[in-house]
C-alpha cells in the first residue's frame, strides 16, 4: 500500500487512527505491529513472511548478542552481529542483485541463466538495514536489546517509514518504542507533516514526473537542447519531491503515533557543493552508511589514500543499493569522484568563487547524476547527455519546447520555489505571529492541499511508487 | 510560544479539520451508492470486488478494491472537474491526452511515444499487400483506400498556441511510396484517395466535431465527392441530401476524456431519401434505414449513423445496378457510407476487429465488386487488426 492513495487515506489511515487511539496503552505496539503488517501485505501478502523472518531472527540474533554480552564473551557476541548481516544482506542480495548478477554472468560469459520471476519485496532495502542497525547497536553498547517482540516486531515493520524511508536506526527509536507519550501539539504537527508531504508527491512529483515521461519518450536524436534539459530539470524536481514527499508523510504519520523520525531530507538543491548536496539528500541513508561503514573502515582518520578508498566504496554501495543495475552503481562513481576532487582540491576554491556560481555548480552536476540515475540502459543515457550538451547536431529549442515551458512553466516556478525552501521561509517569517487570521489562513492552506490531492488522487492518470527498485 | 491559547486553537483546528475530512470522507464512502456506468466517462465503473481466497492472494483483489475506491469516490465528477479547472487556471491547454483548442475545440493529442514504430510499419506492409491484391483481383478503379485525417492535422488553426500537429500527410505519402513499388506509380496515386489537402481547404467549416474525434457528415461529404470522382462516378450535390439535424447536444469522446466542453455538438445526417433495407450482423437487428434514431438519446449519439460499431453490416439498397462495395473500415466510415450507398446494389461493411473468416473468401461469396478501406489516420497507424486485410 502507499500513502498517496485513496485507500489509504479513506479506510487504512482512518481506521488505524481510531483503533490506536481506542486500545489501552499497554496494546498500541501490537495494534501498530499488526496493522503494519496488514499494510505490508496488501497486494503482496506471500512476502509478510518474509517480514516476520526477518522480525523474529533479529529478535533473537540481538538476544543472542546481548546475552555473550552481558556475560563478557565479546567474540561470541560478534559471530552473532556477523550472521545478523549476513541473513540481511543475504536475504537482500537474493531478492534484489540475484538477477543482475545473472545478468552479468549470462552477458560476460555467454551463460545461459534464466533470471528468477522474483518481485522484489517493496521496502526490503529499507528494513534490512534497520535490521542490521539492531544487532549492530547493541553490539556497540548504544542500545539495549529489546525483550518484548511485539516492540521489536513494531519497530522492523512500522508502516510510516516501512517502504519509503527514512531509514530509522535503532538506537534513535529505541526509548520511543517502549516509553512514547503521543501529544495534541505533536498529532497536529504530524498533520501538517503528512499534508505537505502529500501534496509535495501528488500535486507536484507526480505532475513532474508526467512532464519527465513526456520528454523521455521523445525521439532522442531530433531532440531540442533545451528540451532536454527541461526534461531532466523536470525528473530532478519528481525524484525530490516524490521522496522526500514520502519523507514528510512518514514524519507526520510517525508523530501521529508518537514518534519522532529524524529529518530526511533538508533542501538539496540549495546547495553549493556536491558535499553539501549529500549532507542534504536522504540523510538517513547517507548517516547509515557513515555511521556503519565509513567510519568503521576509518574514515578520514587514516590519511588521504584510505580516506578515498573509504568513500569509494561507500559510494559504490550507495549507487547499488538505489536499483540492481550497472547505471546506479556507476552513479555511485560518479559521486565518489565528485566528492573526492571536492575534498582534495576543489572545496576551497569554490569558496573563493561567488555564491551564484557556486549553485551553478553543484546543480549542473547533480543534474548530469541524475541522467545516470534516469536511464537504466547505458545507451540511452549516453544519447541523453548528447542532447545536452548539444552532440547530437540538434536545435536549441524548437515549437514543442515552447509548448512545453508555457504549459508547465507555473508548475516550474513552484517547484523551484518549494525545493529551494522559498516558499516555506516566506510563509513562517509571516505565520510566526500567531494571530488567528493566520492561523485560519494556514489551516485554510492545508485543507487545499488536501483536497486538491484528494482531487488529483481520484482522477490518477499517472502515480507511480518510484521505489519498487531500491 | 507566546501565546499558548492561540496555539491550541490553530491546532485544535487542524485536527478537527483533518479528522473531519478523512473520517467524514469514509463514512460518506461507504453510505453512498454506487454507480454502475459513468456517463461522464462513458464507461462502466469498478463495483466492489468479491473476496475470495484466490484473488486475495493473487493480489487481485487489492487491485480491484483500489479501482472500486477510486471510481466510486464520492464527488467523483466534481472532483475530477476541479482538476482539470486548476490546470487550465494555470496555463495547461491539455489533458488527458486532448488540447483545449480554440473555438472550443477539443483535439487529440498525438505524440511520439503513442505511436508504435513496429506496428505502424507492419500496417502499412498489409495495405500495400492489400491493395495490390485486391487491384488486380477486382480491376482498376474498383479499389481505394481512403486514410482520413483525424482533426489534429486538418484544423491546425485551432490548435493552442505553441501546439503541433502531427504530420498525417506522412501517412498517405510513405503508402504510396511503398505501393509504387509494387504497381505502377500511376496506380498507386490512384488507390489511394488522399483527401488532406481537400479537408484542410474546407478546415473554416464544420468538418469535425468539437468534443468527438469523429468527423461530422459535412466533413465526409467532402471526403465522398473526392472518393466518388476518383472512381469515375458522379457524386450527388450536397443540396441533394435532407440535411437532418439529430442532436444539437452532443457531447462526444473527448469530452468524455476531460470533462469539460465550451460547445455542445450538433449531428446532422444527410439522408439521400432512398430506401434502404440495413441488416446487422446477419440479422440480429434489422432497419429501414441508414440512421438508427433511436441511438440519439442513448449515450452514443454517433451510432446514429449505421447503428454503431458493428461487427457485420449489410446495406441493401433500391438499385439493381448489380455493384457491390465492400467496405473495411472503422468508425469514420458510418458518417460516410450513409453519403455512397446510393450507387450500389449492396454495400458491406466489416469490422476487423470481429471479422472471423478470410476476407478474399468474404468478397467471393458476396460477388464484391468494388472495395473501400475506410480509416482515421491514428488507427491506420496503431490498429492491431489490420493484419487480417492479408489473412
Amino acid at each position: 500500500m502507499v500513502f498517496s492513495s485513496i485507500l489509504f487515506l479513506f479506510r487504512f489511515l482512518p481506521l488505524v487512527l481510531l483503533a490506536y487511539y481506542i486500545v489501552p496503552r499497554a496494546y498500541r505496539n501490537f495494534l501498530l505491529f499488526i496493522m503494519s503488517l496488514a499494510f505490508y501485505a496488501w497486494g503482496e501478502p506471500v512476502y509478510i513472511l518474509l517480514m516476520l523472518f526477518s522480525t523474529i531472527v533479529d529478535y533473537v540474533n540481538g538476544g543472542f548478542v546481548d546475552y555473550y554480552l552481558t556475560k563478557g564473551k565479546k567474540q561470541i557476541a560478534k559471530i552473532f552481529v556477523i550472521l545478523s548481516v549476513v541473513i540481511n544482506l543475504g536475504l537482500l542480495g537474493f531478492f534484489k542483485y540475484t538477477n543482475l548478477v545473472i545478468d552479468i554472468w549470462n552477458k560476460t560469459m555467454q551463460g545461459n541463466v534464466t533470471p528468477l520471476s522474483l518481485a522484489l519485496p517493496i521496502g526490503i532495502s529499507f528494513y534490512t538495514f534497520q535490521t542490521m542497525s539492531y544487532t549492530i547497536d547493541i553490539y556497540r553498547g548504544e542500545a539495549k536489546a529489546q525483550k518484548n517482540i511485539i516492540a521489536f516486531g513494531t519497530y522492523v515493520s512500522l508502516f510510516p517509514q516501512l517502504i519509503a524511508g527514512p531509514i530509522v536506526q535503532y538506537k534513535q527509536i529505541s526509548d520511543q518504542l517502549t516509553s512514547r507519550k503521543e501529544t495534541f501539539q505533536q498529532f497536529s504537527y504530524g498533520i501538517h507533516r503528512f499534508v505537505i508531504g502529500l501534496g509535495k508527491k501528488v500535486l507536484l512529483a507526480n505532475t513532474t514526473g508526467a512532464v519527465w515521461e513526456q520528454i523521455k519518450g521523445m525521439n532522442m536524436e531530433q531532440m531540442p537542447i533545451l528540451t532536454g534539459w527541461l526534461g531532466i530539470l523536470m525528473f530532478a524536481f519528481q525524484i525530490y519531491f516524490d521522496f522526500s514527499g514520502y519523507s514528510d508523510m512518514a514524519i507526520g504519520l510517525g508523530h501521529m503515533f508518537g514518534f519522532h523520525f529524524l529529518e530526511n531530507f533538508n533542501y538539496p538543491y540549495r546547495s553549493k557543493s556536491i558535499t553539501e548536496f549529500w549532507r542534504r539528500w536522504h540523510i538517513s541513508l547517507s548517516s547509515w552508511f557513515r555511521d556503519y561503514v565509513y567510519i568503521p573502515l576509518g574514515g578520514s582518520r587514516q590519511g588521504l589514500g584510505k580516506q578515498i578508498r573509504n568513500i569509494l566504496i561507500v559510494w559504490l554501495l550507495t549507487g547499488i543499493w538505489h536499483g540492481a543495475s550497472l547505471n546506479f552503481l556507476f552513479w555511485g562513481l560518479y559521486f565518489a569522484l565528485l566528492l573526492t576532487v571536492e575534498k582534495v582540491w576543489l572545496l576551497n576554491a569554490l569558496k573563493k568563487l561567488p555564491g551564484w556560481f557556486n549553485h551553478v555548480y553543484a546543480m549542473f552536476f547533480i543534474l548530469i547524476g541524475w541522467v545516470i540515475f534516469a536511464f537504466e540502459q547505458f545507451v540511452e543515457g549516453k544519447t541523453y547527455l548528447q542532447v545536452l550538451f548539444g552532440r547530437m547536431g540538434t536545435r536549441l529549442w524548437n515549437k514543442e519546447t515552447i509548448y512545453l515551458l508555457y504549459n508547465h512553466g507555473f508548475l516550474l516556478i513552484i517547484a523551484i520555489l518549494a525545493s529551494t525552501g522559498c516558499i516555506s521561509t516566506w510563509i513562517n517569517k509571516r505565520w510566526n505571529e500567531e494571530k488567528l487570521g493566520f492561523v485560519l489562513v494556514k489551516n485554510g492552506f492545508y485543507v487545499l492541499l488536501l483536497f486538491l490531492s484528494i482531487a488529483y488522487l481520484v482522477d490518477a492518470s499517472y502515480n507511480p511508487f518510484l521505489y519498487f527498485r531500491f | 510560544m507566546k501565546d499558548k491559547k492561540m496555539i491550541g486553537r490553530g491546532q485544535v483546528i487542524t485536527c478537527v479539520v483533518f479528522l473531519l475530512v478523512i473520517f467524514g470522507g469514509t463514512m460518506l464512502t461507504l453510505l453512498s451508492k454506487p454507480r454502475q456506468y459513468s456517463e461522464r466517462e462513458r464507461r462502466y465503473l469498478q463495483m466492489r470486488p468479491e473476496l475470495t481466497k484466490e484473488s486475495l492472494y493473487s493480489g487481485e483483489f487489492a487491485v480491484k478494491y483500489e479501482e472500486y475506491l477510486t471510481d466510486q469516490f464520492v464527488g467523483r465528477d466534481t472532483f475530477i472537474m476541479l482538476k482539470t479547472s486548476l490546470e487550465r487556471m494555470v496555463g495547461r491547454q491539455d489533458n488527458n491526452g486532448i488540447y483545449f483548442g480554440k473555438d472550443g475545440y477539443l483535439i487529440e493529442k498525438i505524440e511520439e511515444k503513442d505511436i508504435d514504430p513496429e506496428q505502424w510499419e507492419k500496417n502499412k506492409q498489409w495495405i500495400v499487400q492489400f491493395l495490390g491484391k485486391y487491384e488486380s483481383i477486382l480491376g482498376e478503379d474498383h479499389v481505394r483506400a481512403l486514410l482520413a485525417p483525424t482533426s489534429n492535422y486538418v484544423l491546425q488553426d485551432k490548435l493552442p498556441p505553441f501546439a503541433s500537429a502531427y504530420n498525417q500527410e506522412m501517412i498517405n505519402q510513405t503508402i504510396e511510396k511503398d505501393l509504387s513499388e509494387k504497381v505502377s506509380e500511376e496506380t498507386a496515386k490512384s488507390l489511394l484517395v488522399d483527401v488532406n489537402q481537400t479537408l484542410r481547404d474546407k478546415s473554416g467549416e464544420y468538418i469535425y466535431y468539437r468534443t468527438d474525434h469523429h468527423w461530422t457528415s459535412l466533413g465526409a461529404y467532402y471526403a465522398y465527392v473526392q472518393w466518388a470522382k476518383s472512381v469515375g462516378l458522379q457524386p450527388k450535390e450536397q443540396s441533394e441530401y435532407e440535411q437532418i439535424v439529430g442532436t444539437s447536444d452532443f457531447y462526444g469522446t473527448f469530452y468524455n476524456k476531460v470533462g469539460v466542453a465550451e460547445i455542445k455538438d450538433k449531428i446532422t445526417l444527410f439522408d439521400d431519401k432512398e430506401t434502404y433495407q440495413v441488416t446487422i450482423n446477419m440479422g440480429e437487428k434489422v432497419m429501414d434505414s441508414l440512421f438508427d434514431y433511436g441511438q440519439l438519446t442513448g449515450d452514443d449519439p454517433y451510432s446514429v449513423f449505421l447503428g454503431g460499431n458493428n461487427a457485420f453490416v449489410e446495406i441493401t439498397s433500391s438499385q439493381t445496378n448489380g455493384k457491390r462495395l465492400l467496405v473495411v473500415k472503422d468508425s469514420y466510415a458510418h458518417t460516410l457510407v450513409p453519403l455512397l450507398a446510393h450507387h450500389f446494389e449492396e454495400v458491406v461493411l466489416v469490422d476487423l476487429r470481429y471479422l472471423n473468416m478470410k476476407l478474399e473468401d468474404l468478397v467471393e461469396q458476396y460477388e464484391i465488386t468494388d472495395l473501400l478501406l475506410l480509416y482515421n489516420d491514428s488507427t491506420v497507424m496503431s490498429d492491431k487488426n489490420l493484419v487480417k486485410l492479408v489473412k
